[in-house]
């Protein structure tokens, strides 16, 4: 990830137009593929996306460069993203009996539309059953490169704690592949 | 050590792939693994897990884009605005306008003092006076004019300006209380922030708060005044803390209540106007804002911003719907309304921000120009002033009577100000010279409605820099619509208007005051309940009592079983079920237990329960009679002296849900038939009307599709008597193939007309709102709306996950509230209230009330007050009868609780209410 000059965020804080413009340009990239690697859904990761930045830009204010402009930008992110998980459940199941009362016919969902390789299939299933919590720090260490110090400040929980659930996420994922193959 | 355990290594294997391990422990895992085959295989396998999750990740994401030009120019568009808005709509304010400053009374200090180190207030009233028409409505606010903040009253013409505080202190933010005779306000006389309370003329200065640290007022939208007086919403932050309370005050004992336990960082507090509840909104970390509501007692903290869906987030604006158990709240898409419970429903949705709803026409803030979007379709707009293209500032502020004022700022024309009719079909430009301003970041705010839509104040606010400057605007609204020529009264370093909500010659009122005593106790309700118990000898009686388990009373007294009374019409006479005679009889007596008669004589069983027996003038009663040996019993009609018995059928039957009709012609009844074309000639309820002589017996469901039965095999009569309502569903249903029809039949059965349907199970319908319950009960319940909206209920979600649930049961009072009870497997039922259309849902107690063995069903007083039920478990009976506003207001609360004896709900029936002469 770039980093900007903190002189430009500065600037985003009096709502300075090409200020702005650069801060969204310089991270709408990272911020989208993090949200896309959690959610697996591009519609959705589209949407935490714009709440990301906009999150970010009305809270500049609290910025006070404690961490990294990285790691402030991917906890908001990660928050986000977390908000939609929780929500895309209940918010399915309205829809559903909306459908139901309507007669609409519900399209299939992105999740299920996505898997067409059957191998991978399994996997991808263990992949979008597993606990937020332990897959969240799976993506973060194995799409971002990410290290458990890293995710430690991201998640703002203890790295031992980072490392046991990605202990944890990695043995189900390897239950999976090793049934796969048997 | 030399050697790790086999344990330890394949730990260290985990901790090898999160790179955790140092060069010694490295060196001892791989000596473990030179040694121990399957930890060398198993840290194979594990090595090779990353690498294959990084080739799917990165084959599944890496080629999708995104995201779209559309997000970025959106968020840029938007994220533009925030320095402005941001400090318009954060509920901050007047204190955002010196962030560095945290400490709130300190802040204001710093905001007062640049005031006074700028010019002196000047009242500049030479074209005001002539614009304004002197009332007598005071505005209070607060000036700098003296050198030090004050606060003031004056009229809305400007005359009669009084320092009503006049102390060397810092006195700011005044609000009237809703009585118009005192002045809440913050000062720091005391040392620190503190709350203080005067009259209107400034006397009779009482300190509320006296504690540590800084106490205030929130100066930034509502009134910290309960609707009733007696309260008032304030913060508190302990010294050194960053973040603060929020408090009720009861100001007649100084009973300090808190609401939100965690210090946080809350803005715009205010409460509803039945006083049972405070909304207010969270801004804890200023990364999403979040409104809630708790109840007055602090208890019952709810985040109704919890649920919102996908793309929605929350803007900063609320507003509390007319019965205080609603809000109202704006997203970036849509209107929402949520109950206090947390239940959310859609009011409407836009392409735009929506900024105002009143009634269903939203208010939407498109790049240059508001819309009003009415519910018939139509719409209407209004250009923002711009310069460059671009709008400066924007503010609004609905009135009392549903005006609205709306303003923009294009910079080197200043303010412009419009006048709005509550569906924005007249858009009237309020003044043809805008509100000056030399800065683009100056913005408007305070903007304050006289609670008769008359007069208008707000605060021109500068803030570019540090230098602060404020000013007091007053508008005479009704005439600058006619002459937008006219100036508006200006007053310099002054901010925080507050009008009187009671002008002073209409105060008849007497408001609580600091040491009165309380509030008179209410009237006691001498509504009675008869009931069937076993309190006494464990002998079945009749008792009556009042709804707060006073004057119980045992009506029969009879060594019998004595069961199901039922009052008259005119609240006079019970009639009751006795086997006394060695059969069960039906029988009357008055209200307080004399002249009891015995009205049936045969050698049969007769019956009244589950059904009410009186014709509407009390003059008839039907009942049901069943001979020894026989299965089925027959519906009969006599006089309510016993005479004039007539059978209302040739043949017994199972009949049901019998009924009079409102003007007393007519009798209903369910009878299930077997419908011929239909698999092992199925039956399926059909509703049958005969004459009250029992003559004309008429199937008015003969036009019903014979795959149609009546639901829960019941209906309802038309007012006049005339037609049945019903609601009907194919059996087909229980094949996926659902679909419920509410229709309406006239009592020849030669007219049925459909009225509504939806597809999946309707089980009642109330004023255009079907009440759906799919049956599974993973799914809740729901009202659906004319207008499309709906809410739901998960009546089980208090339950652990089982197949093996009671109910849901249900039951509308006469004006439409619907009480719900929900069985979980271990016999907890959970109750919840809804209003008539379901907008309102709520849990009734927090807390379940045990009855393994069913619930009989819910008797609700007829005014709507209270609801009686059954609860029975193996062993025991009880009677609960709930006060249902006071259970919402605390569903902590004990209702009152009677233990009816041994045994099951099937000895104890339906209580019965008195009915409202």
């Amino acid at each position: 990830m770039i980093t900007m000059d903190y002189h430009l965020i500065e600037l985003c804080r009096v709502g300075d137009s090409s200020a702005i413009e650069n801060f969204v340009q310089t991270y709408q990239q990272d911020i989208y593929r993090l949200a896309l690697s959690i959610l697996d859904d591009s519609n959705e990761a589209e949407d935490a996306t714009q709440e990301a930045l906009l999150t970010a830009l009305r809270a500049l204010d609290s910025f006070r460069g404690a961490s990294s402009l990285k790691t402030w930008l991917y906890s908001i992110t990660v928050n986000a993203c977390r908000n939609r998980l929780q929500r895309h459940r209940r918010h399915e199941r309205l829809t559903n009996i909306l459908g139901e009362i309507l007669q609409i016919r519900s399209t299939p969902s992105v999740e299920e539309s996505a898997m067409e390789n059957e191998s991978d299939q399994a996997l991808w299933r263990a992949i979008h059953n597993m606990d937020p919590k332990h897959r969240i720090p799976i993506v973060l260490r194995y799409y971002h490169d990410l290290s458990v110090a890293e995710i430690a400040d991201i998640l703002q929980i203890p790295e031992g704690t980072v490392h046991s659930r990605l202990n944890t996420g990695r043995k189900q994922l390897h239950d999976v592949l090793k049934e796969g193959r048997s | 050590m030399n050697s790790i355990t086999h344990d330890q290594a394949i730990k260290w294997i985990h901790c090898r792939l999160d790179g955790l391990l140092n060069e010694r422990q490295l060196s001892l895992l791989e000596d473990h693994l030179n040694s121990c085959d399957s930890c060398r295989a198993y840290a194979a396998e594990m090595e090779l897990l990353p690498t294959h999750l990084q080739n799917e990740f990165h084959a599944r994401w890496d080629d999708k884009t995104g995201p779209s030009l559309k997000v970025i120019k959106l968020v840029t568009a938007k994220a533009k605005k925030f320095p402005i808005t941001n400090r318009i709509s954060s509920g901050v304010k007047l204190f955002a306008s010196v962030a560095t400053v945290v400490v709130a009374v300190l802040l204001l200090n710093s905001v007062i003092s640049q005031l006074q180190n700028t010019s002196t207030a000047t009242v500049e009233t030479e074209t005001a006076n002539n614009s304004l028409l002197a009332g007598d409505r005071l505005l209070a606010f607060s000036s700098t004019q003296n050198g030090n903040s004050d606060i003031y009253t004056m009229r809305a013409d400007g005359s009669g300006l009084t320092n009503i505080t006049n102390d060397p202190a810092t006195d700011a933010y005044p609000f009237w209380s809703p009585d118009g005779k005192r002045i809440a306000f913050t000062s720091d006389r005391d040392g620190s922030g503190q709350i203080y309370l005067m009259d209107a003329n400034g006397s009779n200065v009482i300190q509320l708060t006296n504690g540590e640290g800084n106490y205030w007022l929130d100066p930034n939208g509502y009134t910290p005044w309960s609707p009733d007086g007696r309260k008032l919403l304030f913060f508190h932050k302990s010294p050194g803390e960053q973040s603060y309370k929020l408090y009720a005050m009861d100001i007649t004992d100084k009973n300090t209540t808190t609401l939100t336990k965690e210090p946080d960082r809350y803005l715009l507090p205010s409460w509803s106007s039945n006083g049972r509840y405070i909304a207010f909104i969270s801004d804890a970390d200023r990364t999403s804002r979040n409104l809630f509501v708790v109840s007055s007692d602090g208890n019952h903290l709810t985040k109704l911003t919890e649920n919102l869906p996908r793309n929605d987030f929350f803007l900063s604006d609320y507003d509390w719907s007319e019965n205080g158990m609603s809000v109202f709240f704006n997203t970036n898409r849509s209107i929402y309304e949520a109950n206090v419970d947390g239940s959310l429903a859609v009011i409407t949705k836009a392409d735009e921000t929506i900024i105002d709803w009143w009634n269903g026409i939203a208010v939407q803030r498109a790049e240059t120009h508001w819309s009003w979007l009415r519910p018939d379709g139509s719409q209407s707009s209004q250009d923002f002033c711009q310069k460059n293209g671009q709008v400066l500032g924007i503010a609004h502020k609905r009135s009392y009577g549903g005006n609205l004022v709306v303003g923009s700022n294009c910079s080197d024309r200043g303010w412009m100000l419009y006048w709005a009719n509550p569906d924005g079909t007249v858009v009237d430009e309020l003044l043809s010279s805008p509100i000056p301003t030399n800065l683009d970041t100056d913005y408007l705010t305070d903007i304050t409605w006289s609670p008769d839509d008359h007069f208008l104040a707000f605060i021109s606010l500068d803030t570019v820099s540090r230098d602060v400057t404020a000013t007091l605007y007053i508008l005479d609204v009704a005439k600058a619509r006619e002459d937008p020529s006219i100036q508006p009264l200006k007053m310099s370093n002054s901010f925080g208007p507050s009008w009187q909500p009671v002008v002073n010659g209409d105060i008849v009122e007497q408001k609580p005051t600091p040491a009165e005593t309380p509030l008179p106790s209410p009237q006691p309700d001498n509504k009675l309940i008869a009931f069937t118990a076993a309190i006494e000898n464990g002998n079945l009686d009749i008792y009556t009592m009042h709804a707060d388990g006073s004057g119980l009373t045992n009506l029969t007294n009879n060594p019998a079983h004595d069961v199901n009374p039922v009052w008259s019409p005119n609240g006079k006479h019970i009639a009751f079920e006795s086997d006394r005679t060695g059969f069960m009889q039906i029988y009357s007596m008055d209200a307080n237990g004399s002249n009891v008669a015995q009205l049936t004589d045969e050698n049969a069983d007769h019956r009244i329960e589950n059904l009410n027996p009186w014709s509407p003038d009390g003059n008839k009663l039907i009942y049901l009679q069943r001979a020894p040996g026989d299965e089925n019993w027959t519906p009969y009609v006599m006089d309510s002296n016993g005479e004039n018995k007539k059978p209302l059928v040739n043949e017994a039957n199972t009949h049901s849900a019998i009924s009079w009709s409102p003007n007393g012609k007519h009798i209903a009844f369910i009878i299930p038939e077997p419908q011929e074309g239909l698999p092992d000639n199925r039956e399926m309820r059909r509703i049958f009307v005969v004459d009250a002589n029992g003559n004309g017996l008429t199937n008015i469901t003969k036009l019903l599709p014979i795959e149609e039965d009546i639901v829960d095999g019941k209906y309802s009569w038309s007012s006049n008597g005339q037609s049945i309502r019903f609601i009907a569903d194919r059996y087909a249903y229980e094949n996926g193939n659902g679909k419920s029809t509410l229709y309406e039949a006239t009592l020849d059965g030669n007219s049925l007309i459909e009225i509504d349907h939806v597809g999946t199970h309707m089980v009642d319908w109330w004023k255009g709102t079907s009440f759906i319950d799919a049956f599974a009960s993973s799914e809740p319940l729901m009202w659906l709306r004319p207008d499309g909206s709906f809410s739901t209920l998960e009546p089980y979600k208090n339950c652990a996950f089982s197949n093996l649930q009671y109910g849901p049961n249900y039951r509308r009072s006469l004006k439409g509230d619907l009480i719900i009870g929900a069985g979980c497997e271990n016999g907890d039922w959970w109750f919840y209230w809804a209003n008539s259309n379901g907008t309102v849902v709520q849990q009734l107690l927090n807390y379940p009330i045990q009855m393994l063995e069913g619930n009989t069903g819910f008797a609700w007083s007829p005014d709507g007050i209270y609801v009686a039920l059954i609860a029975s478990s193996s062993d025991t009976s009880y009677i609960y009868i709930l006060d249902i506003e006071q259970t919402l207001n605390d569903p902590s609360i004990q209702p009152l609780r009677m233990m009816l004896g041994g045994g099951g709900s099937e000895y104890f029936g339906l209580p019965s209410w008195q009915p409202i002469p």
